[in-house]
């Protein structure tokens, strides 16, 4: 089996997935899978993104407090 | 080794297959969204109520924190419980029994959210109230979720604490101390707690027996439940009424706080009479906007300087 992964578009992939006993098996990423982790990506994206303005602003609203 | 194997088959969900691509919502689902509002509401009703002065900025982050540690507590208890969650009705289709989610990814996602959470409020907002943030989520995960709740019929007696320290650590975000009145919000949740949760106990008793939890119903019956309940609810009434005796609330915070507790004890005295447990949700409702109303008096008491 190719192990390769498309180029491209929503056809299902195939990767390497080795189990407990070191054996590779075949293992198919779905297009539904990768529009899932694709969300995630963006949902962590904007939870560093929102950390990082909220230490600014608490960096901020602090020195503002004892200046 | 036995209690390891089942949890091993029940992360791989109940039809026994790893599903790995775990949704944005399956991990809103692990911060059970639903207990956090009440948790954020009497954590933003403590930081309103107690005197002193913190930046609307930092009282938002510190609510933001309660409700995060809420939401990481939460998670873990969903790693913790997976094995029984699957046998439960109400909670087989959460995400890990489900297999929408690989156990490991869960207990990293409740273990970083909590320490950011303390690290927030500590670098934030204070020390003191970063501590009781602390010793809530140990609180929760370690004494009610790994100690208590498969061991013993007082799991929730003992484990409610965890859900009353809300308001105090609000309390401690703008005052940076803890106080008497702070404890008796404490003792309000406290008290709240056992009646609060027998209710649903009294409906969900099949799910807890299956599961091997063994909650009061399952373990001295429904009866015995009630007539704990009963005494729970009395004794609320008087605790209820602590914020007044210490001159912090008003008269009229404590017209509706002996309103709400005579009403509460007389669905414990109904729920007594009620063999087929028809009152048991009704009761379970009540006990929400119990909380809900006494927590908007006091709000309130602060809002228009009547204490």
């Amino acid at each position: 089996m190719d192990m390769k992964q498309p180029a491209g578009g929503d056809a299902p992939r195939p990767t390497a997935r080795t189990t407990t006993n070191g054996v590779a098996t075949p293992h198919v990423v779905t297009a539904e899978a990768r529009r899932r982790q694709r969300r995630k990506n963006w949902a962590l994206l904007i939870v560093l993104v929102g950390l990082s303005v909220l230490f600014y602003l608490i960096t901020i609203v602090r020195m503002g407090n004892h200046g | 080794m036995a209690d390891l194997s089942l949890r091993t088959d029940a992360a791989h969900g109940v039809d026994g297959a790893v599903h790995e691509a775990a949704s944005v919502g399956d991990f809103v689902q692990l911060l059970k969204p639903r207990v956090m509002s009440l948790v954020v509401f009497s954590g933003f009703a403590g930081l309103y109520v107690a005197p002193g002065h913190i930046h609307p900025f930092l009282a938002a982050v510190a609510v933001l924190c309660i409700a995060v540690a809420a939401g990481a507590s939460g998670a873990i208890n969903m790693w913790y419980d997976r094995d029984i969650d699957a046998i439960m009705r109400r909670t087989r289709n959460r995400p890990l029994p489900a297999g929408r989610m690989d156990p490991a990814e869960a207990l990293g996602f409740g273990v970083v959210l909590s320490l950011l959470s303390v690290l927030v409020m500590a670098l934030a907002v204070n020390y003191v109230a970063a501590t009781l943030l602390a010793l809530a989520i140990g609180f929760y995960v370690f004494v009610y979720t790994v100690w208590l709740k498969r061991r013993t019929p007082q799991n929730i007696v003992i484990g409610g604490a965890a859900g009353a320290f809300p308001p105090m650590i609000g309390w401690a975000a703008t005052t940076g101390e803890v106080s008497l009145v702070s404890l008796a919000l404490f003792a309000l949740i406290f008290m709240w707690t056992p009646p609060h949760f027998w209710a649903l106990a009294l409906v969900k008793n099949g799910d807890y027996r299956n599961a091997g939890v063994p909650m009061l119903p399952v373990v001295a019956g429904d009866t015995a439940t009630k007539r704990q309940m009963l005494v729970y609810t009395v004794l609320l009434l008087p605790v209820a009424l602590v914020p007044c005796a210490l001159g912090f609330a008003s008269l009229a915070y404590a017209a509706v706080a002996t309103a709400m507790s005579l009403v509460f004890i007389g669905f414990s005295l109904r729920l007594l009479g009620d063999a087929e447990n028809r009152t048991a949700m009704k009761m379970f409702g009540f006990s929400l906007l119990y909380l809900f109303v006494l927590f908007a008096a006091l709000i309130a008491d602060r809002a228009l300087g009547l204490a």
